[in-house]
Parts: structure tokens; sequence; C-alpha cells
């Protein structure tokens, strides 16, 4: 017998700032977990997958839920979003919306109402799923991730972008005592048009079975394609993107390119056999679902 | 639709709201984890979760060393017999010497909280031997299977022998046959099973639980105690939700929380997780249907030939009402000339399966309307049509030779969703080849034999305690359980309207055994009917005794007197119902009476034939889906639901009824699917187990046919289960309209519809 089962409740702590909460974590020494919204830690503790000693409790912090368009870092702008924004909030959010449609429509997509007002873009990015819908559209946007620790924040320029950010299924670099603070990324350019795509089980409280989030900026005629469910991450579709980019200017037929485009994101899956779904049909549904992302933002198609 | 002038009609028939509604909706209703008593104490299970194993050793010994940890209870504690089997005797409450499942639990840890309870049964070894098992019903029925119990897999056998097979295949121009699988279905109620076992003084016990047949449960704990009934009593929680789940399975963990309370003289709590749940309760029966049916080119059926067979798991518990239902109904609402049906119950190693909404039909429902759409369409006659032909109408014979006389509202339910549904141009409707999302709808209907039948004749009474206190309200004590469905609030306007009081004087109890005499289960859709009945046989009885009094005090003889919207006389010569209750308590007359009902009796010979039921219900659904061939995804449209329900006593409840069921079929046509990886369940909980939500139900009308019941209450026939039974086929039938993809295996999934296409089936 390891420790009286009465000791089962962790102890409760409510920083004020980000610094605090680092510090708490760091002299907890691995036995402190960060709770934001719960949505994730507290299914995991039910299951007993995760026996914190200490929980703190990020929802007392200042600042730390904002949505922000700094338009001081270049002619384009950045976006900047507090790791405590909640999926209700960027959903809504009137910035988001316009600025990172892709963003807004991940957001939406998540759970139910109750799921979507507490569960947070910080704890759905520390979750590292493979499914997290809200990573998904980051990837998507180039997004970067501000690491706060108790001794330092990296702070703008050494966020860390989200390809390196995320290193397998539940797994990140981020360490047991450090934090997200917040996350930031470029906006694009004032044309795009972007759409999150994803199939579930069901209508809601659907985890993806495999989604696609896409950007397409067609003053540069680029497009950004980033996949969810099918892989260890959230991955780019880089093959699929080269394609589109060599091809679309060169004026190609969009029904012949769009299902090349496709099969390249489907031919950059990875996925695996769960009690979701098949390999085979994610493989199929990466296909379809690009394919029907393109149609929308490249030529406006329901 | 249905509204009409509450004040001429009486309270039967009004949109009466639930009765309990307001202490749901504010939280004022207690459920069983609600309670608690002085001294209690909370459990645990241990299951050690093997498929098929000899139980060597349970150690309980660091178990016991936890603090707040009062005791480890197994099968050497249990004062009676170790039994709780339903019908046979072949369940142990906790196996001693074999594991035949993974639900099965070998140990009940009790301690002072829930956490160190379940810390603690994690912390019980059960030393077991692993055997080999068997995991397929089919399997399990070859020979050199391994034997779940020792006698053999297959348990239970019904046939069906009507004409003459041969000939009827003889006469047919076309036969269709094919094999049809269903899978387990989660009853996935609200409220976790749960339990509390109260000791008292006078040496018996109390049990408080959430559970459809209090009866049941007060047999099991007097079994496990060795007790006299009559020091059992048990009680009726406020209930969320049953659909036949909570038929069995309350007796398990009511005995497991009695035996627990016995050994250590103090209330035991004990509530599932979820996860328990899924491993512990019954399940729909997974059945394999073979069915064969033959016709001539004008679409008239000659022969159905069915072969069922239902894979009961470990245990038989409930496996032989439900395979007889199954085996008598298998034809489908139809008559047939020659019927030839073979209906077996097998042991597997996998979770027991019970009722569940329909119980054991809409498996060959799936098969038996799949097939008839067929032959309609080898034929190239429309669906409805062919139903029509076929379709069981007064006068008709069912498959057990049943001569139907009265309350057949099948041929109503198929035209009234023809019309309603504009089946007859949306079935011609070809969309363009080049739409990505193809339209189809499809169509099913049943017929349901209301009540126990022929297998459940000694269970097939009810009562009801009626006492009309001196100021005119009145308490009614029943024996039907209230699990969500509305019973309490139809049960109060049929006695309003038996007694001629307002429903506001009148208040209906959950079930307390001690009352009430045994009434036999809440299932079968058999509750409104027999409790209703019952409580008018109350309400005569007061009315008799009652009516002397007022005959003697209007100077009006008792055969005048009528009792109706609270007053009690004749002509303008009458008095307030509340006024002649003082008046009988002034004169010392008793104003309570008992009422009983029995349902009329029901025959099934060793050949299948006989009248099975009383009395049928009928329904037609048809869906309308979208088919989207790039995802497979399937959207449900639209549903419209008719129902034969003999009497309409509430339009509310009984459309919360048939969209509620509307779900469950949706549920098991498109989504639920419980994974198994040997005895694990890779889906116990509802992330993994998909059930549709708010955002998939689709439009639903709800249309209700009144072909009143001689013997029902104000003519109401059963409806409780008949929502949930047509539905899924329609789906089945509408995805092939949509696609060309015939599928015989549920459900069918997005991926399902997707793979299939990949592979080159369908249109
Ligand atoms: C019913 C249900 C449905 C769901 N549906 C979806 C869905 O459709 N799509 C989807 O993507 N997700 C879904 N989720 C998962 C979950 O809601 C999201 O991942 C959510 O974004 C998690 O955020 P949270 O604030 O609740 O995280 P928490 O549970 O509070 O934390 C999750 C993890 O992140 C850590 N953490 C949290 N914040 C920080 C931070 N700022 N810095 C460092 N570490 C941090 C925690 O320590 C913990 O390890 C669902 C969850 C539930 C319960």
């Amino acid at each position: 017998m390891d420790r009286p089962a009465s000791a089962c409740a962790p102890r409760w702590e409510s920083p004020a700032t980000l610094a605090e909460a680092a510090e708490i974590l760091r002299d907890a020494a691995g036995s402190a977990r960060a709770i934001a919204g719960g949505t994730d830690l507290a299914v995991r503790i039910r299951r007993a997958e995760e026996r914190p000693d200490v929980l703190v409790d990020l929802g007392r912090i200042e600042n730390s839920d904002g949505v922000e368009l700094r338009p001081e870092a270049g002619a384009i702008g950045r976006m900047e979003i507090g790791a405590l924004a909640t999926h209700a909030t960027l959903a809504e959010h009137p910035l988001v919306r316009e600025h990172a449609n892709v963003l807004a429509e991940a957001c939406r997509t998540v759970g139910a109402p109750q799921v979507r007002s507490r569960g947070t873009i910080g704890g759905n990015l520390a979750n590292a799923s493979p499914a997290a819908d809200g990573v998904v559209a980051l990837l998507a946007l180039d997004a970067a991730v501000w690491v706060q620790s108790a001794s330092s924040c990296a702070g703008d320029a050494g966020a860390v972008p989200i390809v390196d950010f995320l290193t397998g299924p539940g797994e990140s670099v981020l360490r047991d005592d450090e934090l997200i603070g917040g996350i930031v990324f470029d906006r694009p350019s004032p044309a795009a048009r972007s759409v999150y795509v994803k199939a579930g089980q069901r209508n809601a409280l659907a985890i993806a079975i495999a989604s696609v989030a896409a950007i397409f900026e067609p003053d540069a005629g680029i497009v950004r394609i980033a996949l969810g469910s099918v892989a260890p991450t959230p991955v780019r579709a880089g093959d699929a993107e080269a394609l589109f980019e060599s091809d679309w200017r060169g004026g190609a037929d969009p029904e012949t390119l769009f299902d090349a485009v496709a099969a390249a994101a489907a031919a950059a899956s990875s996925p695996i056999d769960d009690v979701r779904a098949t390999a085979r049909y994610r493989r199929i549904l990466t296909e379809a679902l690009t394919r029907s992302a393109l149609d929308r933002i490249c030529l406006r198609k329901a | 639709m249905h509204d009409r002038d509450d004040r001429e009609m009486g309270a039967v028939g009004s949109r009466l709201v639930r009765v309990d509604a307001d202490a749901k909706v504010t939280g004022r209703a207690l459920y069983v984890d609600d309670l608690t008593f002085p001294g209690m104490l909370e459990a645990a299970l241990v299951l050690p979760g093997c498929a098929h194993a000899r139980l060597l050793k349970v150690d309980a010994s660091d178990a016991l060393a936890m603090a707040g940890v009062h005791a480890v209870v197994t099968a050497d504690d249990v004062p009676g017999e170790n039994q709780v089997g339903v019908v046979d005797r072949d369940q142990p409450l906790l196996p001693s010497e074999r594991i035949r499942y993974s639900g099965d639990a070998v140990a009940v840890v009790v301690a002072e909280t829930r956490a160190i309870a379940r810390e603690a049964a994690a912390a019980v070894r059960a030393e077991t031997e692993e055997i080999p098992a068997v995991f397929d019903a089919v399997r399990a029925m070859e020979p050199g299977a391994p034997k779940v119990h020792d006698d053999g897999n297959v348990f239970l056998e019904y046939r069906v022998r009507k004409g003459n097979i041969d000939e009827g295949f003889e006469a047919a121009d076309i036969i269709v046959e094919r094999t049809f699988r269903t899978h387990h279905q989660e009853h996935s109620y609200l409220e976790p099973l749960g339990a509390i076992a109260v000791p008292e003084e006078h040496g018996g016990v109390t049990i408080y639980g959430t559970m459809q047949c209090p009866y049941y449960v007060q047999k099991a704990v007097a079994t496990v105690l060795g007790l006299p009934l009559a020091h059992v009593r048990v009680i009726q929680t406020v209930t969320g939700g049953g659909f036949g789940g909570k038929e069995d399975s309350p007796s398990e963990i009511c005995a497991c929380a009695a035996v627990a309370a016995w050994k250590l003289r103090r209330p035991v709590k004990l509530i599932y997780t979820r996860e328990d749940d899924f491993y512990r309760s019954s399940k729909r029966h997974p059945m394999t249907v073979t069915y064969k049916l033959g016709a001539t080119r004008d679409g008239t059926f000659t022969a159905a030939q069915i072969r069922v067979v239902a894979d009961a798991g470990a245990y038989s518990t409930l496996t032989p009402v439900v395979v007889f239902r199954a085996a008598a109904h298998a034809t489908g609402p139809y008559e047939i000339p020659n019927v030839h049906t073979d209906a077996y119950g097998v042991y597997t190693n996998r979770q027991t399966t019970g009722a569940f909404r329909g119980f054991g039909q809409p498996q060959t429902i799936f098969a038996n309307e799949s097939i008839v759409d067929e032959v309609a369409e080898a034929l190239g006659l429309d669906p409805i049509d062919v139903r029509l032909k076929n379709g069981l109408a007064v006068g008709k014979r069912t498959a057990t030779n049943q001569l139907l006389t009265e309350s057949v509202g099948l041929p109503e339910t198929l035209r009234q969703a023809r019309e309603a549904s504009g089946w007859d141009a949306k079935r011609a409707e070809r969309g363009a080849d080049s739409d990505p999302i193809k339209r189809g709808i499809g169509v099913g209907s049943i017929y349901y034999g209301v009540s126990l039948g022929a297998k459940g004749l000694a269970l097939d009474g009810s009562g009801a305690h009626m006492n009309v206190y001196r100021d005119g309200s009145v308490r009614i004590a029943i024996g039907g359980t209230e699990m969500g469905q509305g019973l309490l609030t139809v049960l109060t306007q049929i006695a309003s309207d038996a007694l001629g009081a307002p429903t506001e004087s009148i208040h209906v109890d959950h079930v307390d055994t001690s009352v009430v005499p045994d009434s036999g289960p809440s299932v079968a859709s058999r509750t409104t009917l027999m409790t209703g009945n019952a409580i008018i046989d109350a309400a005569e009885k007061l009315r008799a005794t009652m009516g002397e009094v007022a005959s003697e005090l209007l100077g009006v003889p008792t055969g005048e007197i009528t009792f109706r919207d609270g007053r009690v006389g004749a002509g303008d010569r009458s008095i307030a119902f509340a006024e002649l209750a003082a008046e009988c308590w002034a004169r010392n007359v008793n104003t309570a009476a008992d009422g009983w009902y029995a349902a009329p009796l029901s025959t099934f010979d060793e050949d299948g034939q006989g009248d099975a039921y009383a009395i049928y219900s009928y329904a037609t659904h048809v869906a309308e889906v979208e088919v989207d061939t790039r995802t497979g995804h399937v959207r449900l449209v639209r549903v419209t639901a008719a129902h034969d329900v003999g009497k309409i006593l509430n339009p509310t409840t009984l459309e919360g009824q048939v969209e509620g069921g509307v779900l469950q079929c949706a549920g098991m046509a498109l989504y639920e699917r419980m994974i198994t990886d040997g005895g694990d369940i890779l889906t116990p909980d509802f992330s993994t187990y998909i059930l549709p939500t708010a955002m998939d139900v689709p439009e639903i009308e709800t249309l209700f046919i009144e072909e009143p019941y001689s013997r029902g209450p104000f003519g109401a026939k059963g409806i409780g289960e008949t929502p949930a039974m047509p539905g899924a086929v329609a789906i089945a039938n509408a995805i092939y309209h949509a696609t060309g993809l015939r599928f015989l295996e549920l459900p069918i999934t997005a991926e399902a519809v997707r793979l299939a296409l990949a592979d080159g089936r369908g249109r």
C-alpha cells in the first residue's frame, strides 16, 4: 500500500501570475499539474491516469486570456492569444473570425457548449492530442508557443514553433515546470480565406477521426494545409502545399489540381486503426476533406 | 395536434404537465446517490476482468490493511443461497470457483468513503487461471467450442411451425435469403445503477435503489440473505432511466449491497461508475438472424423460414423470455401461411444480455424488414404496397396462428406515414448522378405483443392501493415503476377520471414492496395497461362504497350516481367529492381500496402455436436520409413515426416516448457500437460508445392512431417499446434507397458506408 486513499484529493493552489504558477510547479518537482479548464485533466485524474498532489489553477491569472492584433510587427500584424482563452471565446471573437477564421471554426467544433466554455487553447496545446482541433488550426497558421518557466520567460523572440513544440501523441517539449503563456502567429494576408473541416462520429461531442485546416492566400497563390488525427501529431501536408503552389498560378484546371493536392495530403498522413476508425478510412477522409476544403476556400463552393 | 378542451373530456387525453417535472428540473428529486443513512458505508466491486477463468483465491490482505476499509465480502459471506438468476438458477452473485465473463465480481469492498472503497477494490488480488473462452454465439454452438456452463452452450430453443414450409416455398415465384447480424446495445440511462441496503432492527433489511422491478429485487435479496420475503422491503427511488436495463441488473447490485450490509450490520451504499455499468449491466442481445422469405409475383408472402441465434452472454438472465418474444414475432407483422422458425439462446463469455426496449424484436425486425424490401424490389413493387398487402389486420392470423379480433392499427400506420412523409413523390425522386449527396427514404413496420404473454403468465397481475382521505385528497400506491417514462402522470390522469377526483388532489407514489402485492416487472410495455387497470379496479370499489353514502345523502338511487369532475351525484343533486369523503369518514366507512388486474390467458405450444399475447401494438416509421458519398456520413433528416396506441392518455408523454425511441433507433442504426477485445470493453464510456446527441436529432413527426383495446384502460395499449423498434431498419432501408448499399450488419457507421462504396458496392 503506497499511500492512504483518503489522501486522494490534491491540494489546490491559485497563483495570481504565470511566474508564480511556474514557481509552484518547480517546487513540487513533478507532483504538481497546471489546470486550466480541466476538461482533459479532470478526465485523466478520474481514470487514475494521473494523480497529482497539487493542482495549480491558472484561472486566476490576470491578462492571460486576451486576444490581440499587434500591428507594430511589420505591415502584416501579429495575433497574440493568451493561453487561457477558451474555445468559446475564440470561436466568437471578432478579431479571430476576421483574421484567422480557421481557428474560430476549429474551436467551434470542439465538444459541446460546456466543454467550449471551459476548455482553453493552452490546454488543447499542452495536452498534445493528435486530434486537438485548435492545434490543427494553429499549425496551419504557423503559430508559435510562448513558454514560461520559473526562471525565465522565453518571450516573443524565443517562442517555439508548433511543429517543434509537439513531439508525439500526448507529448511536447514542455517540461513539468513550464507553462504556456500564449500563442503568436503572423496574420494571414487580408485576402486570405480559411476553413476547418472535421469528420467525427457524430455532430457534437466528437473527437475528430480526421480533420483538415486549410488557408488560401490568393495574392501569393499558396495554400497551407494541416491535418488532424492522422499522424502522431497534427502534421502539415508539405508536398500537397508545394504541388498547389507550383500549379495554381500556371492556371491548372482546378478539378484536376485539387484532386492531386488532396491525394498528396492523404499521402502525408500516417494514420492508425483505433476504436474510432481504421487507417484506411482515415486516408480516404483526409483526401475527401482536403478536397472539400479547397473547393470552399479557392472556389467558394459550399 | 391532439389538444382539445380539457374540461369537457376529463383528465385522460389532456396534456397534463408531468407530475414529477418540477422536482426533477429544480433538483429536488432524490436519486439513490442523494440519500444517506446514519452510519452508512460505501462499497465498490472487485472485477478480475477475466473472460473465462478458474478462481483460485481472493487475497484481500492489502485491501484490509488500508485505513478506512471495513470488510472485503466474498462468496463465503453470503448467508443464504449465492444465486441471482432471474429465470434459470445459473448465476452466482459472487462466483467462488469460476469466472465466466469480465463483469463477474468476486468481492465487495466496504469502506468509510467511496474513494477508499474503490482504491481498496483495486488492491484486492484475485488469483485466476485462464481457460479457453468463446465470444461468438454461432461459434459457441459448434461442437468442441469452450463450454461456458458444463451442460453446454445452447440452453434454450423455441420453435414456431405453421402450415407446411416446403409447400410454401414451392408456391413462391421468388425466394430471398440472407443472414443479418446485430450487436450489443447499451441502455445508456443517465443514472447508473445504485443501491443502499439498510439492516432493520426487526431483523430484516430495507433496500433503496434505482430499478424497474422491485419485486425481482425483493426475491433476489431474500434468496441471498436467506430471509422470508416479508423481511425484505424494497423502496424504488426516483429512477433516472431504465429502457429494460434496470430489469435484471438491479437484483445483482442490490444483493451485493445487502450481503455487505448484513455482514457489517450497517447501511451500505453501492453506486456503479459508468464503466461498472458497461461491464456488469445486461445489454441488448447480439443476434444472428437468417431469414428466407418466399412470395408470389403479386407480392403475396407464401413462406418464411427463420433461424435466430441470440448471444445470452455468460448467464441466461432474461434470455428465455427475450428469445420467446423474438421467436413469436420473427416474421414481422404479416400474415404468412407457412412459417418455420427456430430460435436459440446460447451462452458465451461476453456481457450478459437481457431486456432492452423491444425485447429481442429489433434484431429480428432488422432482418425481416430488410428482406421485405428486397422482395418488393425484386418484384418491382412499392415497399409500402407490399406491407399493406401482407400486413396484419382484423381477421388475419399471426405466425402463431392467433386470430386478430380487435385493435389492429397496422394498415392505418402505413397509410398515414406514407401520406405525411410524402413517400410516393420522394420514393420516385432520383437525384443527379453528379451530386455527391444521395437522398433516400425507407420504411419499417412492426407489431408488438403487449405485456408478458404466454411465457410470463405467473407474473402477469398488477395491483394498486388507493386511499381517499377525509379532505378528499387521494394517495395511490402502485406496483409498477416510474423510470422516467411518465407513468405517475398518466396514472394520475386515469385515477382522476376513474374516481371523478381532480388531478391536483391525487398523488401517486413510487413502489414500496411492503404496500402493494407483487405486481410483476415494469417491462413489456405493460405498466400503464396493468397498473392503470388496477387503479380503475380500486376506483370502482371506492365508487361503490362511497356511492352508497352519496345515495343516502342525496336521496338518489345508487345506480344513478356518477363521479365526475370532482362532484358526485345525479343531475342537479350532487355533492363535492371532498365533502363526500368527509361524510364517509364521519360514518366510519372505509375509503381505501385495493385494485388488481390480471392479464387474460395466453398460450404458446411446443410448435409455437397459440394466442401468444392478449393484444398487439403496431407502428410504422419512415426515415429520410442524406448520404454524403465522399465521407460516408449519413444525415438522418426526418422521421415520420406512426403508432397505433389504442388511446392517447397524454399526448405530451406519448410524443416524448416516441421521440426518444426514434433516437434510440438512430443509435442502433448508425452509431452505437460496443467494441471488445476478449473480455475487455474498449468503449466503456460515453466518449467512445457513441450515442446520438441533441445535434443529431432529425425532424420528427409523430402520428397517433387510436384503435381502442376493449380491455385497456380507456382503450389504451402499451407503447413503451414500439417507438424503439421500427426506426433502425427504416434508416437501413433509406440508405439502400439512397445508395444501393444493403447492409447486413448494424451499426451502419459512416466508415462502413464509405468503405463499401470504396469497394465498389452500391450504385
Ligand atoms: C466531453 C469532451 C469533449 C471534448 N471534445 C474535444 C474536441 O472536440 N476537440 C478537441 O480538440 N478537444 C476536445 N476535448 C478535450 C479538451 O476539451 C481540450 O483539449 C481543451 O482545449 C483542454 O483545455 P483545458 O483548459 O480544459 O485543459 P486542462 O484539462 O486544464 O489541461 C490539460 C493539460 O494541459 C495542461 N495545461 C493546461 N493549461 C496549460 C498552460 N497554460 N500551460 C501549460 N500546461 C497547461 C494541464 O496541466 C494538463 O496536462 C474534449 C473534452 C471533453 C471532456
